[in-house]
């Protein structure tokens, strides 16, 4: 058992092709041109005693414990700031260098517990590791007095504490909260022996604008700051690499463990999407996995009125399975289906579907990400030929100006976020297009040069009036869209059209065609610009449309196929890329191959032992309103929580009642097993073996720690309910069924867990031309061929404001919760978001008599719920946000049905509403409509019933 | 939801909006919501924009009837 530890190599490296030769300690080493000595040396294999440099920030020259003597320099330079030349010759270990070392070491603990150098509290101390390395066992400055011994510790914050009496003003830790997170939210205030790091305006780190991502706790060398867990449970004694299951970002870190329970998640610097940094999500809010409302044995009930029966997981499996068949025989197989997983391995998602479309006999099979980035899957392959973004996350790092569309990656993606910021602190500029003022748009040096704040609904309008401004004024890269893509002329021709100038779109957008000029010109005339863009985007009417609209104006610029550039969808889950990936949709087989493709479906249904069908399956939205109708009747339903995550909950619950069987595999009961029959016990990213697959195609690991507490892994339940049902599968563990991906899907083809354990990470497509994958998407021609140009009309959305409902609802995430918050509302990070609240601007506020902090109703055709208000001027007049993390908001109770045309992906962020005071009282929920009312018009089977909104 | 597939396609002529609109639908609906699709517009072609008429006599040309479901 061991724990893994990085090698930490005191200065950043330095890119170039130039190098230097140097010789350390008489060991030659050629290194980057820049490269510093102290990291020259670690390269060398010598280590230099260091405190205040780490390989993470900038280095600092401060601590004075990295001198060395280099021949024909006078002096001891210190070798952290000090770069290499040619030829230079380096001593690290000369008898001066060591009296230097230990007098400062000496004096750092005249001024510190004496415990660190006399005791064991060395849980990776490296001020008590260096008074061994430098000898250092007494201390001649009488009595050591620490200046800071009386202060209190700060202990405001859930997971960590911060203790002065330890700190020796290293400023790792303010450096790291600047250079890493970029929030600054710490300083050392004060001066000489007053020096102290301050939190905010000396203020509880709770208090400040720390966000709690942890990185100065993960740079603080000694133990001033330093986890709860670590204090609590005792250092650990082995490490495991995983993967986080939170957002799309997919953060690497190490499970430090003793036995098998973990005592913190320490970021992987190798991690190729993190490289080292996480949030406070991944970071600290694990716990849950453990907590009391885990569900570890399977239950089922004959009626949802009936209390739930513990039983064994035979007795499940065969229930689910008789019952199935029983609705099959009676309905035909198009009467069941499922829903996959997106916070499930690639391997536990493929074998739901496959399970569904091999041993169901159906392609009634969705995933979750029909309810947010589905228009990218349909907008991006139809324009790029592939359903995925075409950059990795450090190509940001490359990028002159980026967009930031419907997306709030500061919360939402904050570890990707804080690579942004720091390419937005080296100058790059930032055009932001939200209703909302979200955190970007005005930060710690940081200001987006221009803010389209559109009104909702409008998308389409902006970016149709940006890619006008760069047809009519010249901005096209003609030569990219003559070499690369094609249908060019007509989309010129349309888009040049009036109606899409910035003038004619202004009184529907908001947004000031002056403004919105100057907005498409940065973008146009950068020598790299980069859309990244987020459910904003996507969850509207025309969300693929959208998207199809961005894709334009990116080729329409040349902004494709190099780093810096490109069309980045920020994708919201764990896993949800790899949801798609492994065929979770109801026409696609993985690799989003369509099923009415013959030599695809022979492939299948060759290795599979089963036909496939040619027609495409239901959708979720489909499979719900199919329910209603009474032809879909039973549903396995995959870590996912439709009661409270998708629109129109009275639809939803309505739909559910109506099925025969609701199987739901999940870690809690949630919102869904409420109308369930039978509960399955899953296992948590702790437990499971396999791989998720990120927002930039990177296919992680994730590593059990721990053996499933529920005594199955989820892949061999499905495996036995398959069984039961007649469809034999057998796999002897996961790779087993990586293996058989691979074999199926080309963009997969070279994957397997023996080369992720060599190469790390794999970044889809990877196969014979990519044998270690694919960074950057569409360098030398479009996965299509050419990049295809798609006219994108303009079409306002039916959700329209009235006397009745006059103001917009939009919705969104905050950093502490995430999504329908079943995992965090599970652990300490309720400190920050107990509730959910609506953000409501003050002049609207005002007009209705509402104050901050007040319970207001908010309501629209469909539901009604009531919230506190918070009053801000994120918004604009006119509109409201809120988040949707906790049930008894029932957010979604007012959300409508409306979606996105292509892929009917829900219209979250439009919704009219009206705002009014509400008694002082707990959260209510009302239904505001009667059922046939709230049901679309799309050709129901129920033609009677098939009807108009209300 | 046809109708406001049609719409998207405002920018062609009809019968290339249709064409467009019958693609769509085969390739993304399941069956049973095409046979009610089908089966609404026979019952009450006002409900429904021209195009997706035309879209759904081109389903049954080219894609022949769709089966209630599978």
């Amino acid at each position: 058992m061991t724990l893994i530890r990085e090698q930490d190599f005191g200065t950043k490296a330095r890119p170039g092709p130039a190098t230097v030769r140097v010789r350390v300690d008489g060991r030659d080493v050629e290194v980057a041109e820049g490269t510093s000595i102290m990291r020259a040396a670690a390269t060398a294999g010598v280590e230099i005693p260091k405190l205040c440099a780490t390989d993470s920030l900038d280095a600092f020259g401060s601590c004075r414990l990295c001198l060395v003597e280099v021949d024909g320099r006078r002096g001891t330079p210190a070798s952290c700031t000090t770069p290499c030349t040619d030829g230079m010759s380096v001593k690290t270990q000369t008898d001066k260098v060591q009296r230097l070392r230990a007098g400062v070491m000496e004096l750092y603990f005249s001024d510190h517990p004496q415990d660190c150098l006399t005791g064991g509290n060395g849980h990776g101390c490296e001020l008590h590791d260096l008074a061994d390395t430098v000898g250092l066992v007494d201390v001649r400055y009488g009595q050591p007095e620490t200046h800071h011994q009386d202060a209190a510790k700060d202990i405001s914050n859930p997971y960590f504490a911060f203790d002065p009496a330890k700190c020796i003003v290293c400023s790792r830790c303010v450096r790291a909260c600047d250079e890493v997170q970029g929030t600054f939210a710490l300083t050392i205030a004060g001066r000489g022996f007053d020096s102290h790091v301050s939190a905010g305006q000396d203020q509880p780190f709770l208090e400040s604008e720390c966000v709690s991502c942890g990185a100065c706790v993960q740079a603080c060398p000694t133990d001033a700051l330093q986890e709860k867990t670590l204090i609590q449970l005792g250092p650990p004694n082995r490490s495991v690499l995983t993967t986080c299951a939170y957002c799309g970002v997919g953060c690497s870190f190490k499970a430090e463990m003793q036995g098998d329970m973990v005592v913190n998640m320490v970021p992987y610097k190798d991690g190729g999407a993190n490289e080292g940094h996480s949030c406070v999500k991944g970071r600290f809010a694990w716990g849950y996995a453990s907590h009391k409302d885990r569900v570890t044995r399977p239950m089922v009930r004959e009626t949802i009125e009936d209390p739930w029966r513990e039983v064994s997981w035979d007795e499940a499996i065969a229930y689910t399975a008789t019952r199935f068949q029983e609705i099959a025989a009676q309905y035909g197989a198009g009467a069941i289906g499922g829903i996959t997983s997106s916070r499930c391995t690639n391997e536990e998602v493929y074998l739901v579907q496959k399970m569904v479309r091999a041993a169901f006999g159906t392609n009634n099979v969705d995933t979750c990400a029909r309810v947010c980035h589905s228009p990218t899957g349909y907008g991006l392959k139809t324009t790029f030929g592939t359903s995925a973004g075409t950059q990795d996350f450090a190509s940001v790092a490359k990028a002159d100006v980026i967009v930031v569309i419907g997306a709030n990656p500061t919360d939402g993606h904050p570890v990707f976020a804080s690579r942004m910021k720091r390419r937005l602190r080296e100058g790059a500029r930032l055009i932001v297009i939200d209703p909302r003022r979200i955190d970007l748009v005005r930060s710690p040096h940081i200001e987006a040069s221009h803010h389209l704040q559109l009104l909702p609904g409008t998308n389409v309008a902006v970016i149709n009036a940006m890619a006008h401004v760069v047809v009519t004024e010249g901005l096209m890269d003609q030569a990219f869209v003559d070499e690369r893509c094609e249908d060019v002329a007509e989309w010129a021709a349309f888009i040049a059209l009036p109606e899409n100038s910035p003038e004619a779109m202004e009184p529907i957008t908001g947004v000031p065609a002056g403004e919105l000029r100057a907005a498409a010109r940065l973008y146009a005339t950068a020598p790299n610009a980069a859309i990244y863009y987020g459910l904003g985007v996507t969850e509207h009417s025309q969300g693929s449309t959208m998207v199809m609209g961005m894709a334009n104006l990116a080729m329409a610029t040349g902004n494709i196929g190099r780093e810096g550039v490109g069309v980045n969808p920020l994708r919201g889950q764990n896993n949800v890329q790899g949801a798609c990936d492994m065929g979770s949709f109801p026409h696609e087989l993985s690799g989003y191959r369509h099923v009415s493709d013959p030599t695809v479906r022979e492939l299948f249904a060759d290795l599979w032992g089963a036909p496939i069908h040619p027609e495409p399956g239901l959708r979720i939205p489909n499979m719900l309103s199919s329910a209603i109708d009474g032809t879909f009747r039973g549903i396995y339903i995959q870590g996912e929580d439709l009661a409270q995550s998708d629109p129109n909950t009275q639809h939803v619950t309505a739909a559910l009642m109506a099925m025969d069987l609701v199987v739901v595999q999940d870690l809690f009961l949630n919102e869904t097993a409420k109308y369930a029959h039978v509960f399955l016990p899953g296992t948590s990213f702790l437990e499971k073996d396999g791989t998720f697959t990120n927002a930039e195609r990177r296919i992680n690991r994730v590593r059990p720690v721990m053996k499933p507490v529920t005594g199955k892994q989820e892949w061999e339940v499905v495996v036995e309910i398959s069984a039961a049902m007649g469809y034999h599968m057998a796999y002897a563990n996961e790779s087993e069924i990586m293996d058989e991906i691979a074999a199926l899907t080309p963009t997969f083809a070279g994957v397997s867990f023996k080369k992720l354990d060599e190469l790390g990470s794999i970044q889809w497509p990877c196969n014979e031309a990519a044998p270690n994958g694919t960074r950057t998407m569409h360098v030398d021609g479009f996965v299509r061929g050419k990049g295809h140009f798609v006219e994108t009309a303009y079409v306002p959305t039916d959700e329209r404001t009235n006397r009745k409902f006059p103001l917009l609802l939009t919705t969104g995430r905050i950093l502490s919760q995430y999504n329908v918050g079943a995992q965090t509302r599970r652990t300490k990070n309720n400190t920050w978001h107990p509730e959910d609240v609506l953000d409501i601007h003050p002049s609207d506020a005002e007009m209705r008599g509402i104050h901050d902090g007040d319970w207001v109703s908010l309501a629209s055709r469909v539901g009604e719920t009531t919230l506190k208000a918070k009053l801000s001027e994120r918004m604009p007049p006119g509109v409201v946000y809120t988040t949707f993390h906790h049930p008894v908001t029932g957010a979604n109770v007012v959300t409508t049905e409306y979606s996105d045309w292509a892929t009917n992906c829900p219209e979250y962020k439009v919704t009219a509403v009206q705002v009014t005071p509400a008694p002082k009282t707990k959260p209510l929920i009302m239904h505001q409509v009667p059922l046939e009312s709230t049901l679309v018009e799309m050709g129901s089977a129920s033609a009677g019933v098939a009807g108009r909104r209300a | 939801m046809a109708n406001q597939i049609s719409r998207q396609f405002i920018y062609l002529s009809d019968d290339e909006a249709a064409v467009k609109v019958a693609y769509h639908l085969h390739a993304f609906w399941e069956p049973r919501m095409i046979a009610g699709l089908e089966a609404h517009a026979a019952l009450s072609p006002r409900d429904f924009d021209p195009i997706v008429l035309a879209a759904t006599r081109i389903l049954a040309e080219q894609y022949g009837a769709a089966p209630a479901t599978h």
